[in-house]
């Protein structure tokens, strides 16, 4: 395969701004990246690609230095690159904003840029962060703390960062995947004004419609080998998933019959939450039934993750009641790592966090290992869990890795409420599908489902009743049939006639 | 031609370098300890000599080191134990000392007791004290998040402070001249020794203890929930678990621990409360669980090593040499053994800078 990635003539010109060569790094016995080559030129936005445990993650690591790789060679603008050295990969102008952003709340956004750096983040610092900001088309008041920051705005920081030290080889890891549509495309405009200023962007995705909106060209991977290198005009979505799974059997669209309501499974009566300085959730009223998926869309921050919780039973209201007749409910949170979720545990450990008191598993004095681990090996066949030894920590996993194992959890058993809250952020195409088929295929069984997303497309092909979230309360009620895709789009933003 | 040198996290290290490694890092340990013996002035041959006959090599030797095992195992076990629910329970010298204090309190005032009641009386009271002890400071960290490092830590300088009021105070020795030494106990609270040896039963009760916490935290549904609070909180809220109630109930068992190794100090070796009942017993059970990676049953592998080197130390003393240097190689040998722990945690990786391919080259395709 090596042949296929000829970069043509050699010339300064011609060549990439990074080239990486032969990219080989293993875990164990799995090869995480098999000789994957990888080129980017200057001022192009290019697309990564592939399914969850694909290897994306893993060579962008070894490209920022994090992960030395088994084999291979990378350079910058033609000078090899020292590998495994952060350092070394931040002085040849590599940068990545990683999913979580690793940024200090406390902290001003200059403080955070500067942090690291010489700078001490004063007046002149903030002058040239609100300067680079602006110029990046990003609305950042370089004083503001970042724990009074939306998810958009600490993407934007966490990109000035990079910009600050003058990187020019920017890596952004699912940035979208906490982004809202408009929120999403503000950054796709940001990330257009940076490659035409000449930097180079490498970005992931799972949402194939984006790959077109930005990138020119595009990577993609499928167990952890390079299977398609080229320009995105001419490609689209369903080829793409095609080369990304190797079959052409990549879910679409899910049926969507409507689904017969019965009896009231979960309501909330005047329920209060305070927030940390809003309130989360403000005289909220709200049915989920049997048998039935009730939507709820909304741009996130507006009382999503309370909600959820308040539902799941986990918080308790300042006011308002919850009643519940459900005598099983599945959460799957929108935050699987630190909720729902023990990472220095293992995945067999992990997939049995609500059953290991079952008497199939144990009685009170003892625990039957074996049982846990028969029921993980069953789990990870049925929910194709990236991972070989179901004794391997829950951390080491990939990010749909460990989204499935949250799923695989919560959804193989008979619940009567599924809180589902971004349950396909993270996860690649076919997962996603398979994700929506299973809420469906619970919600015929007679399962009431509250779905919180903030996939527009998600909630309008799966509900059956959508309710819209702004400031924490119910801005609107649309029942099947009667689903008006613009105007919930603007009531999600706070505007349209109630 | 450049080379460069770097540490990286290894994932699986092999069976065989999990056991040559520490066995390379006690070699290691002596080898360097040798060089100190040497610049000392001490053949290192004839000094290791005697560490081995003191600590391994002799039957009266090997009896010492299961002697000094057994408080060893047990602090190391409760640090091990508290580390299941994600504390850190430094307090486990105030804890062994306040249990030795209420054994000594029940086997002076109780002393009436028939014989078969009265030592299980003043067991269990230690157990009692230093789950008390331990508590004191579980109870605010469970429910305001007070650092419980902190509160354990100040706890053993009080436990140290009531001692030392009681033996020099009411419960003092009249006979023992300005020695800081209580009353001797009655006879009848003196822990039986294993047939055959001078060894009291207390190294029994420590691997009966180990077996059972190992069994508690791993095997049973309650350790498991136990471990999930530690693992990630969160996701024990998630789950409905009662996290505070778990710290609670775990660090009071680990001090119950700690507090039994107490009690069983006082009644197999030293007979009555004196200053000296505890060797930074609790500290090096820290270090013990450290070494040990926190899991149980390694506490007790770790914990014979640590004993071995104290009492070889003590041999070599007995040799004439001084007890800064046995001390200093006590501690060689601690310090290569982390490292060798470093060194399967992570592995150098010596690279050349040099690409295998030269850039143009790459280009070129
Ligand atoms: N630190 C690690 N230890 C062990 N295995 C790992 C580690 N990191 C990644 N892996 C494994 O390597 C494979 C590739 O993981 P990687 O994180 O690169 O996937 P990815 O393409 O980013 O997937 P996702 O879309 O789910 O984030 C997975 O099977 C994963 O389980
Ligand atoms: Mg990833």
């Amino acid at each position: 395969m090596g042949a296929a990635s000829d970069p043509g003539a050699a010339s300064d010109a011609a060549r990439g701004v990074l080239e990486a060569r032969g990219i080989t790094k293993s875990f164990g016995d799995r090869l995480a990246n098999d000789h994957v080559d990888l080129t980017v030129h200057r001022g192009e936005i290019r697309a990564l690609l592939g399914e969850n445990g694909a290897g994306k993650t893993t060579l962008i690591s070894v490209l920022c230095g994090q992960y030395q790789p088994d084999g291979g060679l990378v350079t910058v603008h033609g000078r090899t690159l020292t590998l495994g050295s952060p350092r070394a990969a931040l002085q040849a102008g590599i940068g990545v904003v990683h999913q979580d952003f690793r940024l200090v709340p406390r902290f001003t956004v200059t403080e955070n840029v500067v942090l690291g750096t010489k700078a001490w983040g004063g007046p002149k610092d903030e002058d040239t962060v609100a300067a680079q900001a602006s110029a990046a088309g990003f609305r950042l008041d370089p004083r503001a703390p970042a724990w009074a920051l939306s998810v958009g705005e600490l993407q934007q920081l966490a990109i000035l960062k990079l910009l600050f030290r003058g990187l020019e080889i920017l890596i952004l890891d699912e940035p979208t995947a906490v982004l809202s549509p408009p929120q999403a495309a503000e950054l796709f405009k940001s990330m257009r004004t940076l490659a035409a200023a000449g930097k180079s962007i490498i970005f992931i995705t799972h949402r194939l419609r984006e790959v077109g909106a930005v990138a020119s060209e595009v990577t993609i991977l499928r167990q952890g080998k390079v299977v398609a290198d080229r320009a995105v005009a001419g490609l689209d979505a369903q080829q793409m998933s095609v080369l990304m799974i190797g079959s052409s059997d990549a879910g679409g669209r899910v049926e969507t019959r409507p689904g017969a309501a019965g009896d009231v499974v979960l309501r909330l009566e005047a329920v209060t939450v305070e927030g940390r300085s809003v309130r989360a959730l403000d005289d909220m009223h709200l049915e989920v039934r049997r048998g039935e998926i009730v939507g709820v869309a909304g741009i996130s921050g507006n009382g999503q993750t309370a909600l959820a919780e308040v539902a799941a039973g986990i918080i308790r209201p300042v006011s308002g009641r919850r009643e519940s007749a459900a005598a099983a409910v599945a959460y799957i949170p929108e935050d699987r790592l630190n909720r729902g979720l023990v990472g220095a545990m293992s995945v067999t450990d992990n997939l049995a966090l609500r059953r290991y008191t079952s008497r199939a598993m144990s009685h009170p004095l003892w625990i039957w290992t074996d049982r846990m681990t028969a029921l993980a090996r069953r789990l990870i066949d049925a929910f194709n869990i990236p991972v070989r030894k179901p004794s391997t920590r829950v951390a080491d996993l990939s990010g749909g890795g460990l989204q499935r194992v949250l799923l695989a959890r919560e959804l193989s058993e008979q619940p009567d409420l599924i809180i589902a809250a971004q349950p396909t952020r993270g996860l690649d195409v076919a997962s996603a599908a398979m994700v929506r088929e299973q809420l469906v295929r619970h919600r015929d069984r007679g399962a009431g489902v509250m779905l919180i997303s903030e996939d527009l497309d998600e909630v309008l092909e799966l509900s059956d009743r959508v309710l819209v979230l702004f400031k924490g309360a119910v801005v609107g009620e649309y029942s099947r049939g009667k689903l008006n895709r613009a105007e919930i789009g603007l009531r999600m933003g706070g505007e349209g006639a109630a | 031609m450049a080379f460069s040198i770097r540490l990286e996290r290894r994932l699986n290290a092999p069976m065989a370098m999990r056991i040559a490694v520490p066995v390379a890092a006690v070699a290691g340990g002596l080898l360097a300890g040798g060089v100190v013996m040497a610049l000392g002035g001490h053949d290192p041959i004839d000094a290791y000599g005697s560490i081995w006959e003191g600590s391994l090599g002799s039957s009266d030797g090997f009896q010492s080191t299961l002697i000094k095992a057994c408080p060893l195992v047990l602090t190391g076990l409760a640090v091990a134990t508290a580390l299941r629910v994600g504390l850190w329970n430094i307090g486990g010298e105030g804890q062994l000392i306040v249990g030795a204090t209420a054994a000594t309190g029940v086997g002076l005032y109780a002393a009436s007791l028939p014989g078969p009641l009265l030592l299980p009386a003043m067991i269990l009271s230690g157990c009692a004290a230093g789950a008390v002890w331990a508590a004191i400071a579980a109870v605010p960290r469970a429910l305001i998040g007070l650092n419980e490092i902190i509160v354990t830590l100040f706890m053993n300088y009080i436990a140290i402070l009531l001692m030392d009021h009681l033996i020099f105070g009411p419960w003092g020795d009249p006979k023992a001249f300005g020695f800081a030494y209580s009353r001797p106990l009655p006879d009848a609270a003196v822990l039986p020794l294993l047939p055959g040896t001078y060894v009291h039963v207390g190294i029994v009760i420590a691997l009966l203890v180990a077996v059972t916490a190992w069994w508690l935290m791993e095997r049973t549904p309650w350790g498991f929930s136990v471990r999930v609070s530690g693992g990630n909180p969160r996701t024990a809220e998630y789950l409905g678990l009662r996290i505070s109630r778990r710290m609670i109930i775990v660090l009071a068992l680990s001090g119950a621990i700690a507090g039994l190794a107490g009690a069983i100090e006082l009644t197999g070796v030293t007979n009555r409360l004196q200053d000296g009942i505890s060797v930074n017993y609790g500290y090096s059970g820290v270090l013990i669980a450290f070494l040990a990676r926190g899991r149980l049953l390694g506490v007790v592998l770790a914990a014979f090593l640590f004993a071995t080197l104290v009492v070889g130390s003590y041999a070599l003393q007995t040799t004439g040499v001084a007890q800064p240097i046995a001390t200093i190689i006590q501690a060689l040998i601690i310090v290569f053994l982390l490292a060798g722990d470093a060194a399967l945690a992570f592995r150098l990786r010596i690279t050349r800078t040099r690409p295998l391919l030269e850039p143009a080259q790459a280009g070129a395709g």
